[in-house]
């Protein structure tokens, strides 16, 4: 291929650097997306779009926090916990204490940057490995949770909170316009932002960053919080379009998280992958389920179709990368 | 010339049961290279990360342009114009040239937003003034060691460095890209940017270096114009006495062929037709430039890498590893370059290491029961034999120095009795005094029939270890001198660097 007069962090080489990097996960997504289209007619319908859109809404919401989080080199276990948390800490303050929605949702989502803060504060402050940290947090926020539902759903009446989370915007379901907002601002905060650059660093290389003089801790720090809201407002979502606060949901949705990240090809050591990676690692999870529901599979079947993929997509990624390497030698 | 830039006085510095730097002072000239000396474990490394703001110091002073600074974190030091190059680069390697060089000061506007264009155009710039033959936009895994040098130079430039604090910048450089450090370090002196070098390579410093301190045990020794010193004399500081004989060489017996290599070739291209002959009792060593494929031959030759092509025999006997167990099996142990991550178990302890390439001799009953006492006794009889500084056999190998852990490699080899002994990079990153027990140590193991073939980047070391120079280049071996008395590292070099 020829090197033209490619600019160095011009958009252009932007763009052929983002194909270069997420081309293989890209074209998997284009050539799963074809194969579904032709097995089955009902695949590729506007209804059908729409369903996969809003299926996969909340779990893409999760994951871009989770990038960030593994992007630094660490891990959220916790995700599930904080959608549960808020998801039902919101219905409560609505239905039981008769708040406005908007200010129930803002009050849920503070909380869930305090518990982010308290993820990334054990972890720098308290150097708990991230694993444990959010395993253990994990537990506290569930386990929290059921003690303010006592166990059972919470029931609130149709009207504004459950149109936040099941209406439309034209035939887009409103948590799929959200999942496209949030990868907007969140691709721009990475890519182009102090703050994007110090995530990749701390995850390239803790220590070099720490010696070039970047707040390492408050980085680590600031993206638990950002992962927390992101998950809290998945659940807040959730919770809405279900019509009742269950405290139940959000159980293996920090693992969907995990695997969009990993299918997308976010190195779990830090410091490598895309959010363009991650949504298309999530879309693409989301299509073949879709698929395999169309088709009947039952969804015990689909959790084991679920795991060969994610080996299968990790597999792939190391043999390009050992034969990256072979060439360049 | 004669203008103090810094001055560090009666700096202290203690962590759990150590006391690392017993109030050391060292002054600093504006523009010149002062190189810093010492064993490793002399308190060399502690005091330029006090001076990089990663310890904060318990007493003393330190004083910029005559004015007390309080320095307490790299963010701090940086301020001040003070930037560290760690000997253990840290730099992030996913992350291209330039996010390396601008990591944590970022131009950016008020909300936050970074300016690529500046980014790339600034590090550019750099990069071309250095001369450093790379682009900001390559990815650092893609760099050279000796890039890499580079980059963590580029980087400090950028901040603006008035003092720049190189730790063993050429540890793993091969000659010509040396003196393409050296240029840089004297480009950098002409700008008026004092630099503070730390070599254990003492050419190097009688090269390059204006003043030379020396620290020894936590304390200054002497800070001296390296004009009107000799090596002796530094040697002689370093270590408090004299060192007889450097390079231990007793008279060899050598006998038949045990080893020989023909038309070894490696799959992936780094190695073509390479063929030697080891005998018993001898030191053959492989010299060469960094990439040259002297690693990549020692792994076909310890299994680690099977050969592609061409034929190994070992006494006559022609043999064929796939694997590094049927190497060690058949008596051929190597001791890797890098010997934190592939020639020891860092987080475990002395013994473990010692004793774990013979766990058959203390484990009994189908590896079940282990017989902790021979198993202490095997690691104690290799620690008082090789000499190794450790505070107890449950020492983790990772706070030992350099020199202490390759002896630990060592040991673990001469404990399973092997009869070849391949060492990479022998003594790299460990001090004189180390070095010259590592070398007494291989003259020892030839005269117990042992055979050992060494690749080393440090000629003086080839010349006087060797009984016959395989010289590499460019994966193959371009000459070989059978004889010590035909060595000559002019011609070697000029081998090597392929002017000849």
């Amino acid at each position: 291929m020829k090197e033209k007069e490619k600019l160095p962090g011009s958009r252009q080489r932007n763009v052929v650097d983002a194909l270069k990097i997420n081309g293989g996960v890209l074209a998997a997504f284009v050539l799963i997306f074809i194969i579904s289209s032709l097995l089955n007619s009902r695949f590729l319908t506007v209804n059908n779009m729409m369903t996969v859109l809003r299926t996969n809404a909340c779990t893409a919401l999760c994951a871009f926090g989770m990038t960030y989080v593994i992007l630094t080199g660490n891990i959220d276990l916790s995700v599930g916990s904080f959608m549960t948390l808020c998801g039902c800490l919101t219905s409560i303050l609505i239905a039981q204490a008769g708040m406005h929605t908007f200010l129930a949702i803002g009050l849920s989502l503070i909380v869930a940057l305090i518990f982010g803060a308290i993820n990334g504060i054990l972890i720098t402050k308290m150097r708990i490995p991230a694993f444990i940290a959010t395993l253990a947090s994990m537990n506290v926020l569930r386990g929290a949770c059921y003690v303010m539902t006592n166990g059972k759903p919470v029931v609130f009446s149709k009207g504004l909170f459950t149109s936040i989370g099941g209406g439309y915007l034209g035939i887009f379901p409103l948590p799929a316009v959200y999942m496209v907002i949030a990868f907007v601002i969140l691709w721009i905060v990475l890519n182009q932002t102090k703050f994007g650059r110090r995530i990749y660093a701390v995850g390239g290389n803790q220590m070099a960053a720490r010696y070039s003089g970047v707040n390492t801790d408050r980085t680590i720090i600031q993206v638990y919080m950002i992962s927390g809201f992101m998950s809290a407002f998945s659940g807040i979502l959730l919770i809405s379009r279900l019509g009742s606060g269950q405290p139940v949901i959000g159980e293996g949705a920090e693992l969907d998280a995990i695997a969009s990240c990993v299918v997308g090809g976010v190195s779990m050591t830090g410091g490598s992958g895309t959010l363009f990676g991650t949504l298309i690692g999530c879309l693409m999870m989301g299509v073949i389920s879709n698929i395999l529901n169309l088709a009947g599979v039952n969804s015990y079947m689909q959790l084991i179709v679920k795991g060969i993929i994610i080996v299968l997509s990790v597999y792939i990624d190391i043999l390009r990368m050992s034969l990256a390497t072979r060439n360049k030698n | 010339m004669e203008e103090i830039i810094l001055r560090m006085k009666d700096i202290t510095k203690s962590f759990p049961g150590v006391k690392a730097l017993k109030g050391v002072s060292m002054e600093l000239r504006k523009g010149e290279v002062h190189a810093l000396l010492g064993e490793n474990g002399a308190g060399k490394s502690t005091l330029i990360k006090c001076l990089g703001g990663i310890y904060p110091i318990d007493s003393g002073s330190i004083e910029l342009d005559g004015r007390k600074v309080d320095i307490r974190t790299p963010g701090e030091s940086m301020k001040l114009g003070i930037s560290v190059i760690h000997q253990e680069l840290v730099l992030a390697e996913q992350l291209t040239v330039a996010d390396n060089i601008f990591m944590g000061m970022e131009p950016a506007n008020r909300a936050g937003f970074i300016d690529k264009k500046k980014i790339f155009g600034e590090c550019e710039e750099i990069l071309q003034s250095l001369n450093a033959g790379f682009h900001a936009y390559n990815r650092v895994f893609t760099l050279s060691t000796a890039q890499k040098q580079m980059l963590e130079i580029a980087k400090a430039i950028n901040k603006q460095v008035r003092i720049l604090v190189m730790d063993e910048p050429t540890a793993s450089v091969s000659q010509k890209e040396v003196d393409k450090i050296f240029d840089l370090v004297r480009r950098l002196k002409s700008r008026g940017i004092t630099i503070v070098y730390i070599s254990h390579r003492m050419d190097e410093i009688f090269q390059i270096a204006d003043r030379i301190t020396v620290l020894r045990d936590g304390s200054n020794v002497a800070t001296a114009e390296a004009e009107s010193i000799t090596q002796d004399e530094l040697v002689h500081m370093m270590v408090g006495y004299d060192l007889e004989q450097y390079f231990a060489r007793s008279s060899r017996k050598i006998g038949e062929v045990v080893m020989k290599g023909e038309g070894l070739t490696r799959s992936d291209g780094k190695v073509k037709d390479a063929s030697f002959e080891l005998r018993k009792g001898e030191i053959i060593g492989f010299a060469g430039l960094v990439g040259s494929g002297r690693t990549e031959l020692v792994e076909m030759l310890s299994g680690i890498v099977p050969p592609g092509a061409g034929k190994l025999e070992l006494s006559g006997r022609k043999v064929f590893f796939k694997n590094p167990r049927q190497a060690l099996d058949a008596g051929i142990c190597l001791v890797p370059e890098d010997r934190k991550h592939e020639g020891l178990i860092l987080r475990n302890n002395v013994r473990f290491n010692l004793s774990i390439g013979i766990l058959p001799h203390f484990i009994r009953w189908n590896y079940l029961g282990v017989n902790r006492r021979k198993e202490e006794e095997i690691a104690q009889k290799y620690i008082d034999k090789l000499a190794i500084k450790v505070s107890g056999q449950q020492q983790l190998a990772i706070n030992l120095s350099g020199g202490n852990q390759q002896k630990i490699v060592l040991g673990k080899w001469l404990a399973a009795s092997k009869d070849i002994i391949i060492l990479d990079e022998p003594t790299r990153g460990i001090d004189v005094g180390a070095k010259a027990e590592i070398y007494a140590l291989m003259d020892e193991l030839t005269n117990q029939g042992k055979s050992i073939i060494m690749v080393s980047s440090e000629l003086p070391e080839v010349i006087n270890m060797s009984d016959q120079i395989y010289v590499m280049r460019e994966g193959s071996i371009c000459k070989v001198y059978r004889d010590r008395s035909s060595f000559d590292q002019q011609e070697i070099l000029r081998y090597m660097l392929g002017l000849q």
